[in-house]
């Protein structure tokens, strides 16, 4: 760098803002618990395998599609789908009590050619071709170095093995099996299919660009079509699979040839009879296969006590393939696959276990009083849980992992209410707590349904476990989420007391949920379960802060120089003319997008029907209506997802003050720097995205004086009426126009205000903001988190400012705080810890989360990642190992304002 | 299939890509390396009596099921397959 190029920390330090903060003494967290040894041991296998792609399911899947041409698409799918669960090869490793996989590697996945292939197809054949020409290359890769580093990501080829979508690899031998079945599916996947007829949409040729310009993430119908949304084990642990397949085939005789006043979907009810015991007898199968391989390992192993765990294996394997599950082993069991079968039937992100204390409860409560359980025990296989959660991977492309950065989002909730508005926490939740401080894993990953009702002690548990350091539990509002609950989901029927039945779908989306009775040994139980269609589906990330600046610059994206939107044409001499011309264009984006996720969300629903997610959420099985047809419970679940809304509060405040109310600058002069950066390299230019690491020209400087202006004006954050009237303002047209929108299912829409890891990918999409962010760097992360460095007041004033609107009115907000862990310690910490989350929710706020952590940690886990394996953090909604993130995000963490004092 | 690797003994437990999990021992076992005295040969395509070579490379022809014959691969694991037979 020659001496007038200047990094950004240093000038930012010059003007008084701080990107980085200096490391308190004492970094080490808390309440590290030990985990069971088997645990421990089935963790340690975990973090020495790599994400690992197979061809089976895909194969049979296909096979079976191929033969049964000329079939009803839901039959034929439902035969394809049984005959991939019974040809899936049963894994089961040494020491496990909880067995199931989604394919035959420890965290196996497989490509779903049918919904998407056009991220791997091409690369598959070019890395066939590459792999026959060039084997003496590829054996010089340093296997050993991609095992230690960036976790089990398969970052790049190694021997015999093809890295696909930059994470998964991929025997080279499978290769021609992956080609062959995708040119079978060429021509038939939702993504092409969805294509051609969303060109009828007016306007079509923006969304592409929309995607293209990375100014909205569209296409959720073939990129993750399922998951934000809470599971239903209900059916299975209530009635065993004998008993579901007999009631479905009961059901088909009685609707067949009726359509029973129905004159659409009534027919239809037949076939998704017959589909859903087709693959409900597929799964038993796949169950059963677990069965009799732990049988013929029990009939070889040496007499010992693994001799007899996988007797006790094929012992409940065969039982719960069959019937209802008679103790909580068999009962998680059971669940788990229930869960895994989901997952296989599509391309899943956030199928969220919900609130598993109070659905295992009846038989944890049996279990203990009858002495078949002890809480060590219940203890160990909630750990081993945690262990089979987070081997679970999602076979998606570079793009959506760099959203969902590899995280899976099954999301665990404890508390909450009953029906009645009792506290529902448990004894068995204050083990699910304690598990996650034993075995610190990404998955489950832990919410809790905060409610004032709620005991101390528990509240006090929650805020042990966030000592740990793993980001968990997230902290949510019970009494926010009912109240949008009943707002958004009232015509469809819901009342204040079924609201309660809510929890947590992916991250943090609010997901339906309903009151199920439970008979076990002839008592009754009331458990919450998932009663919804996917919560998160619809548009994708709106950038908000590129919508800001097509604004700004007549419709053109700068960055890719494309006439993105419509020329306004308008002078935008006022700040009321600018804020309405934000507002009408992102209003032409969601109508854009809106309606060609329609079309494309109408043909996933017709081609791939979702047999096995209808299945199980009430009131599919009762109506004889799949999920497409609206058998759900709850409907209207369609959303529009934001990213940046805090960097575009903060630019709009730089704007409406330097521009439009001091006039200390003109637009043109406001563009023109952002234009060129403020002086700045561009990110691309210097190969790094971190908001720390921008370098400054050296003919930079002319821009110093409203770079600096722009960063030290007004911020969110700081309880500061100016940017929190912006934010309010926002909110309040966001919320409401949302619902002027509506979704397929002929429903309104909903605003989802979640960040996930999109304000990486997003913001290197986008130019210089007025805030004085540079091009291509991170957005502020989640939506209400402060910029990093910005929020100078404390974290009081930070929620003020969070809580100027009613978070009710979206289906979510979203809050990370990062704290030293110096500033919680011992007991009083943890009390301060408990305050300061409930503070927030009190006041109003939906969401927050924390990582408590020291910086040096993270930097030294940057510098030695092999040393930081197990290092975990929370990034937007998520926790993931910090070895499996990218660099972006990773600096963006660092660079979070640290609260040493809370 | 004629040189034994530890990916095509029946103990040998996948856990990713590279390497699995020696049954026997509990070791891993690298994917490719070659099998033990202890080898015990895993139901595979490759070694069933309905599997022809195929005339493309890497797929062969499976005639064993009820659909009729289809392609497949040699490497496919069977022990799930209700048509296999061992050579």
């Amino acid at each position: 760098m020659k001496e007038e190029e200047k990094k950004i920390y240093e000038i930012l330090e010059e003007k008084g803002v701080r990107v980085d903060c200096p490391a308190a003494e004492g970094a080490d967290c808390e309440n590290r618990r030990e985990a069971a040894p088997r645990a421990k041991k089935l963790m340690d296998l975990y973090y020495q395998s790599l994400a690992s792609t197979s061809m089976e399911w895909t194969y049979w899947y296909t096979r079976k599609f191929e033969e049964e041409d000329g079939e009803l698409q839901i039959i034929r799918r439902a035969k394809a789908l049984a005959c991939a669960f019974a040809h899936t090869t049963p894994v089961i490793y040494p020491g496990e009590l909880l067995v199931g996989a989604k394919t035959g590697y420890l965290r196996g996945t497989f490509p779903m050619p049918w919904l998407i292939q056009s991220f791997f197809v091409s690369k598959s054949s070019e890395l066939f071709e590459k792999y026959k020409s060039d084997s003496s290359s590829r054996q010089a890769v340093d296997q050993a170095a991609e095992l230690g580093l960036g976790g089990g990501n398969v970052t790049a080829d190694l021997p015999g093995v093809i890295s696909l979508a930059g994470k998964f690899g991929l025997r080279a031998s499978e290769v021609p099996m992956l080609n062959k079945i995708t040119e079978y599916w060429s021509g038939k996947t939702i993504e092409e299919i969805g294509e051609k007829h969303s060109r009828w949409v007016p306007d079509f040729e923006v969304k592409n660009n929309l995607t293209r310009t990375l100014t909205s993430r569209g296409d959720s119908a073939y990129t993750v079509p399922v998951g934000r949304e809470v599971v239903s084990y209900y059916y299975p642990l209530q009635m065993g699979f004998d008993a579901m397949i007999e009631l479905c085939r009961q059901r088909a005789s009685q609707v067949a040839g009726n359509a029973d006043g129905d004159g659409v979907s009534g027919m239809d009810r037949l076939y998704f009879y017959e589909a859903a015991a087709i693959v409900t007898e597929g799964i038993q199968k796949w169950i059963l296969n677990y069965a009799k391989e732990a049988e013929r390992r029990a009939s070889l192993a040496k007499p010992g006590r693994q001799k007899e765990e996988y007797a006790e294996i094929a012992e409940i394997c065969g039982w719960i393939a069959h019937k209802q599950p008679r103790t909580f082993r068999e009962a998680m069991q059971l669940s788990y696959f229930t869960h895994l079968a989901l997952l296989n039937e599509e391309v899943a992100s956030g199928v969220a276990p919900g609130r598993v204390g109070q659905v295992l409860w009846p038989w944890f409560e049996q279990d203990m009083e009858a002495g078949r359980l002890t809480e060590e025990q219940a203890l160990e296989l909630l750990e081993l849980y945690r262990v089979k959660f987070t081997a679970i991977d999602l076979f998606v492309s570079s793009g959506s992992n760099s959203v969902l950065m590899g995280n899976t989002f099954n999301n665990l909730c404890v508390g909450g209410l009953t029906r009645e508005g009792l506290p529902a926490c448990n004894r068995l939740e204050y083990l699910i707590l304690e598990a996650g401080m034993a075995l610190p894993s990404p998955q489950p990953t832990l919410s809790v349904l905060w409610d004032e009702r709620l005991p101390e002690e528990f509240v006090l548990k929650c805020a042990e476990v966030v000592k740990i350091g793993a980001g968990y539990p997230a902290w949510m509002n019970n009494r926010v989420a009912t109240d949008f609950l009943l707002r958004q989901y009232g015509s469809e029927g819901m009342t204040v007391e079924e609201a309660r039945a809510f929890s947590i779908g992916g991250c943090l989306e609010t997901a339906p949920g309903c009151w199920k009775e439970l008979t076990l040994n002839g008592k009754t139980y009331e458990i919450p379960v998932g009663a919804s269609n996917s919560t998160s589906v619809g548009v994708h990330f709106i950038s908000n802060p590129k919508v800001l600046s097509l604004v700004l610059f007549n419709g053109k994206d700068v960055k890719n120089h494309i006439q993105l939107l419509p020329p306004h044409n308008k002078s935008l001499d006022t700040y009321e003319e600018l804020w309405a011309q934000f507002k009408e264009y992102y209003e032409y984006i969601i109508e854009v997008q809106r309606r060609c996720c329609n079309i494309q969300h109408d043909i996933w629903r017709k081609k791939n029907v979702p047999i096995w997610q209808s299945v199980l959420k009430p009131d599919c099985l009762d109506k004889g209506l799949h999920g497409g047809n609206m058998g759900f419970r709850y409907n209207a679940t369609y959303n529009i997802e934001t990213t940046g809304t805090v960097t575009m509060v903060n630019s709009l405040a730089a704007l409406k003050k330097l521009v439009y109310e001091e006039k200390k600058y003109t637009l043109e002069d406001m563009k023109d720097a952002l234009l060129n950066n403020f002086g700045y390299y561009l990110s691309s230019e210097i190969k790094s995205n971190s908001i720390s690491e921008q370098v400054r020209r050296p003919d930079g400087d002319r821009y110093d004086d409203i770079y600096g202006d722009c960063l030290t004006a007004n911020k969110y954050g700081n309880a500061d009426p100016y940017t929190d009237s912006i934010l309010h303002e926002y909110e309040t047209w966001l919320c409401g126009t949302c619902a002027n929108f509506e979704s397929l299912y002929a429903k309104p829409m909903y605003a989802c205000q979640i960040s996930v890891s999109s304000h990486g990918l997003l913001g290197s999409g986008c130019g210089a903001t007025p805030d004085g962010r540079l091009a291509e760097t991170t957005f502020a992360d989640a939506s209400m988190s402060a910029y990093p460095g910005t929020d100078k007041n404390g974290p009081y004033a930070l929620f003020t400012s969070a809580v100027c609107w009613d978070h009710s009115a979206s289906q979510n907000s979203q809050m990370n705080m990062k704290i030293h862990p110096s500033a919680i310690r011992g007991d009083a910490g943890t009390k301060h810890l408990a305050e300061l989350a409930k503070s927030y929710l009190r006041k109003g706020g939906f969401h927050i989360q924390f990582n408590v952590v020291d910086n040096r940690t993270l930097k030294a886990a940057q510098a030695r990642p092999e040393s930081y394996r197990d290092l975990m953090v929370r990034v937007a909604g998520f926790t993931q190992y910090w070895v499996e993130i990218g660099k972006a995000i990773q600096d963006e963490v660092i660079a979070r304002t640290e609260y040493e004092e809370v | 299939m004629e040189k034994y690797r530890h990916c095509d003994c029946r103990n040998y437990e996948n856990v990713d890509v590279t390497k699995g999990m020696c049954l026997l021992d509990e070791g891993f076992v690298p994917f490719d390396g070659a099998a033990c005295p202890r080898y015990e040969r895993k139901p595979k395509c490759g070694f069933c009596r309905h599997y022809a070579e195929g005339a493309e490379e890497g797929t062969g022809v499976c005639s064993g099921l009820a659909g009729g014959e289809h392609w497949i691969s040699a490497e496919m694991i069977a022990v799930t397959c209700e048509g296999y037979e061992d050579r």
